[in-house]
């Protein structure tokens, strides 16, 4: 019995110490790695708060959106992002609020370029001098920016280059076609537009049968090859307005997840201590439970890859905090117990039994509060909702089951003075 | 033993006169101060290196307003680690507005490029939606917990521990207001957590009552509370206390952000461990034994 008891502790604590050194530092065996783990170089999935970069709400301005609509404005913007580099940016969108869709470009601090970037409807057309839209962007088959001479006489610009599909190359040689036959009337020139303003209205001096056309204007480089990627990601269904937007500094940001970090360190190592003094060698079992529930709640976050922000810290540290809560109304119990003078063994099984309500009314309405706090919908909100979530459901489970089969071996080991159980 | 049961109008006190000394400090202060995600505007955070004095804050202020040409001087407040820090709050800027305030405050006090640690905008809609949002969800948080406290223990145990949230979170909004601590998302993600925390206080007393009642159906409802809250006592505080610990370490060491987030979390904390031992529990009791008739004992003894 007691060997038994021994062996079953000693394996739970290599087990413990195994996953929380796993989810911390990942798994490298000989020289190939099987797992990342959070403290490592992209173990974590870090929001916006801590790598640093831009967050920007946007809402589109028609209220009636459809699902459809806003599909099609998501998928524009990823293509976007795509087109200016921004791998790792990202764009959300919630169910309670349809008409809004935010986007997270980590290491962008210029809010306002990406504002223009992503909120731009980018709506090309092409129209005659008498204002007939002749072409617009569904004809453009791509769209490229270019640096160099597009006349003869003139010196290097930066322009944008339209590659045209069928129709459009048909469309288009119509259009040059008519404006030549107006030339007479000084009417032989096309104007392009974005979003219904002028960029430029070349004169046209010949009928243009070629699948290329070429946008130029008062461009830098910068403006030029985002316009070029606007165009080909496509215009977007409706218009957007910015409704909110921050940057966080890079700097700001490494420096808020160590500091929370060594806080949540320092917070994890006060309370064992106190459920040490207070509590003895269940103390000792609640804190094994502890660091248990730390190392699968690490786990969790780097396996699933979930995105940790500030507000999720403060979520994971109140749970740790409310981690020890189950393990408290519990040993209070068998404490209870034995001063009514039951055996100990017969103390922690009722110990358990009795506190087993309270702990499950408990953390039921905390989980209710959480969803709650999810469905709000606040981006910031819910990163804290989704770890505390987690981190209740995970400190329940482990209090009643790896600290009831913790405490279950040192019953096991015969250990008779009550005072080591805080009696 | 100082009953609880028996006291608990003067316990009820406490509360009530922080809330009164609130709506006091509410009227004096004009309503509550709004961060800019609530009522709209930009932030921006920067690193000064020092810690600037109230003139020198002063004129950051008129530096930051003449440069990006604004109606309303912004407020300029104290932050960071070490208190060299300083974030600026004014209404909305565009980018260029920004750009002229950050580079007369870094010629002001000869700032690098790299002080400006981060900036934020929010329209006022968007603010106003937050602060309608906030006060649903709580409602609806709070309705689905009462409802779960009704079917799992008595519809007066939910009325009770619904009122004692309410009191949490008055008493909350009244540190804000007398603090002149302005008003964010963070605070409704803190009002959140207190709602679904401090209800575990009320539960693990309104459990053991459960449990007495079942026992002993003789005593009144009075009796019995009186004796779970203390056999309860222990639990309560040490529950709140292994919770306040690593929250206080977190409002003193975290970042910026997590201050203020920390501080209602914190005040909560305590005051939900207060009222369910002194407030949900005792007036739950005086309510349940409106029709109590105690047992006549003579008639036993006879």
């Amino acid at each position: 019995m007691k060997a038994k008891s021994i062996t079953f502790l000693v394996l739970t604590l290599i087990l413990v110490v195994a996953i929380t050194f796993l989810s911390l530092f990942g798994l490298n065996l000989f020289g190939k790695q099987y797992y990342t783990g959070i403290l490592q170089e992209g173990g974590l999935n870090q929001g916006i708060d801590l790598a640093g970069g831009s967050t920007i709400t946007f809402e589109a301005d028609k209220i009636d959106v459809t699902q459809e609509e806003m599909d099609s404005v998501e998928a524009v913007m990823r293509a976007r992002l795509a087109g200016e580099g921004y791998t790792e940016a990202r764009v959300s969108r919630n169910q309670s609020t349809p008409n809004r869709i935010r986007v997270e470009i980590p290491s962008v601090t210029n809010t306002d370029d990406a504002i223009k970037l992503l909120g731009s409807t980018a709506k090309l057309s092409f129209a005659d001098a008498d204002g007939n839209i002749v072409m617009d962007g569904a004809d453009v088959k791509s769209a490229a920016y270019k640096f160099g001479q597009i006349s003869e006489t003139g010196g290097s610009v930066h322009y944008v280059e339209l590659n045209l599909n069928d129709t459009g190359v048909e469309k288009f040689s119509d259009a040059t076609a008519n404006a030549v036959a107006m030339t007479s009337e000084g009417k032989n020139y096309i104007a392009i537009m974005i979003d219904d303003t002028i960029i430029s209205a070349p004169s046209v001096n010949e009928q243009i049968t070629t699948d290329t056309c070429v946008i130029s204007g008062s461009f830098d480089q910068a403006s030029a090859s985002m316009l070029a990627n606007q165009i080909k990601s496509g215009q977007l269904p409706v218009s957007l307005t910015a409704i909110e937007s921050s940057t966080v500094g890079a700097e700001l940001g490494e420096n808020a997840l160590s500091t929370s970090l060594w806080a949540s360190l320092i917070g994890i190592i006060l309370v064992m201590i106190f459920m040490l003094i207070f509590y003895r060698l269940p103390g000792l079992v609640a804190d094994i439970a502890l660091l248990g529930y730390i190392g699968v709640m690490c786990f969790i976050i780097g396996a699933f890859k979930i995105n940790l922000s500030l507000s999720g810290i403060a979520g994971i540290v109140l749970s740790i905090g409310m981690a020890v809560d189950a393990n408290v109304i519990i040993f209070e119990r068998i404490k209870e117990e034995i001063k009514s003078g039951k055996t100990i063994r017969a103390s922690v099984d009722a110990g358990f039994h009795r506190a087993l309500s309270a702990i499950m009314d408990g953390n039921i309405t905390t989980l209710i509060a959480t969803v709650v706090l999810w469905l709000s919908g606040v981006a910031t909100v819910q990163g804290f909702a989704v770890t505390l979530f987690i981190g209740v459901v995970l400190s329940m489970l482990s209090a009643i089951t790896l600290t009831k089969f913790l405490l279950k071996q040192i019953v096991g080991l015969n250990v008779k003075n009550t005072k080591l159980y805080g009696a | 033993m100082f009953s609880v049961t028996k006291n608990k109008v003067w316990l009820l006190l406490l509360p009530i006169v922080l809330i009164i000394a609130g709506i006091i400090g509410l009227l004096v202060n004009g309503g509550f101060k709004q961060d800019i995600d609530f009522a709209g505007g930009t932030s921006m955070q920067i690193d000064i290196g020092r810690t600037l004095s109230g003139s020198e804050r002063e004129e950051l202020s008129k530096v930051y307003s003449d440069a990006a040409k604004l109606e309303v001087k912004p407020i300029v407040q104290t932050t960071g680690q070490a208190f060299d820090q300083v974030i600026v709050k004014s209404t909305t800027l565009n980018e260029e507005q920004k750009n002229l305030a950050f580079e007369a405050v870094k010629n002001k006090f000869s700032l690098a490029d790299d002080a400006l640690l981060s900036t934020s905008s929010q329209s006022a809609s968007y603010g106003n939606e937050m602060k309608r949002n906030t006060l649903l969800y709580s409602l609806i948080a709070a309705i689905l917990m009462l409802i779960y406290i009704a079917i799992r223990f008595e519809w007066k145990k939910g009325i009770m521990a619904v009122a004692a949230l309410a009191i949490n979170i008055l008493v909350m909004l009244s540190v804000y207001a007398i603090c002149k601590i302005p008003l964010s998302t963070t605070f409704i993600a803190a009002i959140l957590t207190v709602l679904g925390y401090s209800i575990n206080d009320t539960i693990v007393i309104f459990d053991r009552i459960r449990e007495n009642t079942k026992r002993s159906k003789k005593e009144s409802a009075t009796q019995i509370t009186e004796k779970s809250i203390w056999q309860s006592m222990t639990r309560t505080i040490n529950t709140s206390i292994t919770t306040l610990v690593t929250i206080v370490i977190l409002y003193f060491m975290g970042a910026t952000a997590l201050k203020d987030f920390a501080l209602p979390i914190i005040i909560g904390v305590i005051c939900g461990s207060y009222t369910s031992i002194f407030v949900a529990s005792p007036w739950w009791a005086a309510w349940s034994d409106v029709n109590y008739k105690a047992p006549k004992q003579k008639k036993a003894k006879a």
